[in-house]
């Protein structure tokens, strides 16, 4: 019977979400059906209805997870987006890199890497980086599928790089502190960058290393460069060195955002009017997965769902490391379809189990350093999931703002071996933990961090 | 991209019935509601934080009533602008096969969806949000009396919202309305 409501439950659930209809919305309806499919198994009393709503308001007010600096994060997300510093730094840095071959598309890749704080919540930030990025880098002579590809790529690699909200909830769901989180992923995002730019010097043939920036764009502006990056960068370093929590660091970013706004004079009204109305949706978005989730994994919980996909992944006899690529390859398979928010909030949480299982503390060191791992290693994986093809959001907003020159299918073969580079690199990962744990172990005393 | 991409454009009505007349009022209230609780969330948190930094320096004595401000706001925010951002298709959506539909599937979809979930949940957490109202004493502090109201309120309006996109959609089908709601809209909500 318990099989037949897990089946049943997460049925109606893909049923739902395939139909279209908000995720959250289908998460709590199939979340309350679990309800009383467990009523009627005599699992609960109709009364403890509930308890869910009280839940609910605990989970949201719970001041133990700094849930305000998500509202922050978009704030500040929405303000650099709303400075038109994307295009700033873009052109600045494609000044700088003169001499460097495919200098336009790295530029592309680093300034995904500045609107990391919001990086896949707000659609729009990669729209921007499409928006400045494809006319240069075509007039220079690049292939539409070099131009398609890096615009892709760049939208990918800011959801894993700190301050990324993402990160925010890995740390929540590993109960991980979140510097340690943050200080991990550098490492491997900055290879990542160095591979796939090595990758652009290589294989990108035209001649674009040499003159200047091209006519009719933007001169080179270090100053707001250089505070830009201050901004981004002041976060994870208050975070780290531990002068201010997530939300505080958050709320001075902001503050420095609008004063580069001002200084750049683009503070205006109606542009504050969009950062907080688009921060109010964008904030009810995500909390709204996150009451959907939490609806559907009580009643998961309630009717037993966890202990039967326990037993089926058990069932299988598998080895540790067969277990975690089985888990990533999961991962990796939701990502094609669904946000990271629905895969952290959802799907992992009902994986728990298995996960608190694996035991890799002789491959990694010790067991907190071995979680760091595991959700550095999920990090990666969803990241590669956003860039694969055919479905990987990156590719979407890459497409959205291309010019005719660039169609769906140029994206697809440019992000393919960009795809192939990102494997190479959670090999990498699995291989040598190090990749990970070296930078939160030398600036951070991770022996001393308990679980 | 799982965001939902509805027809883009302004919204034109063929017919000026009175349902759709009355849901264009319920809307208008909706934003106008929501744009205020935005602006009173929003930036109060933001300055909260900063005032929290401040405090370690200037000791105003605030540090222990921030967090609570913050996160009790935080709440008011998600609970108060859930149905605002339904109307404007701001939710999550899984279009891999949606978006390749008719637009009368996706109007009975929304229909469905609306009348089988979100009318239902709206009534569940307005219910319990009303209960922990009631619950609330005369000394609990003015940010928990916040809260507590914006747990009833906010699905009120979230059902309300189910409200318009259902009489849109009923219209839709009915020929009398030229398009599927909600209408995805990003751009600004001029107060």
């Amino acid at each position: 019977m318990i099989e037949i409501v897990t089946v049943g439950m997460l049925l109606v659930m893909a049923g739902g979400v395939f139909s279209g209809f908000p995720v959250a919305l289908v998460l709590t309806g199939s979340g309350i059906l679990g309800f009383f499919a467990a009523v009627m198994m005599g699992l609960t009393d109709f009364q403890h209805l509930g308890l869910f709503y009280l839940r609910l308001r605990g989970t949201l007010t719970n001041e133990g997870i700094q849930f305000t600096s998500v509202p922050l994060l978009i704030l500040l997300g929405m303000v650099l987006n709303g400075s038109g510093i994307a295009s700033t730094i873009f052109h600045t840095l494609g000044h700088m890199l003169r001499g460097v071959r495919g200098r336009y598309a790295i530029a592309t890749l680093l300034v995904g890497l500045i609107l990391a704080p919001a990086a896949g919540v707000i659609g729009a930030s990669v729209i921007t980086v499409a928006l400045v990025a494809y006319h240069p880098m075509l007039n220079a002579g690049y292939s539409p599928r070099a131009a398609g590809g890096a615009v892709a790529a760049s939208g990918a690699l800011g959801v894993i790089f700190p301050p990324a909200i993402m990160l925010f909830f890995i740390a929540t769901f590993f109960r991980l502190r979140l510097s340690v989180v943050y200080m991990s992923m550098i490492v491997p995002v900055l290879l990542l960058v160095v591979m796939f730019s090595v990758y652009f010097i290589c294989t990108i043939s035209a001649k674009d290393s040499e003159g200047s920036v091209a006519e009719g764009t933007e001169k080179p502006q270090y100053f707001s460069m250089i505070v830009a990056l201050a901004v981004i960068a002041s976060i994870p370093w208050s975070i780290v060195s531990g002068i201010a929590t997530l939300s505080e660091a958050a709320g001075v970013g902001v503050f420095g955002a609008l004063f580069l706004v001002a200084v750049r004079g683009q503070l205006s009204l109606t542009m504050l009017h969009n950062a907080v109305m688009q921060t109010g949706t964008l904030t009810a978005m995500v909390f709204f997965i996150v009451v959907g989730a939490t609806v559907f994994s009580l009643s998961f919980h309630l009717v037993g769902g966890p202990d039967v996909l326990f037993d089926w992944i058990t069932g299988f006899d598998l080895n540790r490391w067969e277990t975690l690529g089985l888990l990533l390859g999961l991962v990796f398979i939701l990502g094609f379809v669904f946000d990271w928010m629905e895969i952290l909030l959802v799907f992992l949480p009902i994986f728990l189990p298995v996960f608190q299982q694996l035991d890799f503390v002789d491959h990694v060191g010790s067991a907190y350093a071995a979680t760091v791992w595991l959700g550095a290693l999920v990090a990666l994986t969803l990241q590669s999931s956003f860039l694969t093809p055919p479905f990987g959001y990156a590719l979407f907003f890459a497409k959205m703002t291309a010019p005719a020159s660039v169609s769906l299918a140029d994206i697809y073969r440019g992000a393919i071996p960009l795809v192939l580079l990102e494997i190479v690199l959670l090999v990498l990962v699995v291989v040598f933990p190090a990749l990970v744990i070296w930078l939160p172990q030398m600036s951070l005393n991770l022996a001393q961090l308990a679980l | 991209m799982k965001n939902h991409k509805n027809q883009a454009g302004r919204v034109e009505t063929r017919s000026v019935g009175l349902g759709i007349r009355a849901v264009g009022v319920l809307e208008w209230g909706i934003n106008r509601i929501s744009v205020i609780v935005a602006w009173a969330t929003v930036v109060p948190i933001a300055l909260f934080s900063i005032l929290q930094i401040l405090d370690r320096k200037l000791k105003l004595g605030v540090s222990s009533v921030l967090p609570d401000m913050s996160t009790s706001l935080l709440f008011v925010m998600i609970f108060m602008l859930f149905g605002f951002t339904y109307l404007r298709d701001g939710h999550v959506r899984v279009d891999v096969f949606h978006r390749h539909w008719s637009s009368r599937t996706q109007a009975k979809i929304e229909l469905i969806g609306c009348l089988l979930i979100l009318l239902p949940l709206s009534a569940v957490l307005s219910f319990y949000g009303w209960e922990g109202l009631m619950r609330t004493t005369k000394f609990a502090d003015a940010d928990v009396w916040l809260a507590r109201s914006a747990g009833m309120f906010g699905p009120i309006l979230l059902g309300l919202s189910g409200v318009v996109v259902i009489v849109r959609n009923i219209s839709f089908l009915r020929g009398t309305y030229d398009l599927v709601a909600p209408l995805e809209q990003t751009g600004s909500t001029a107060p």
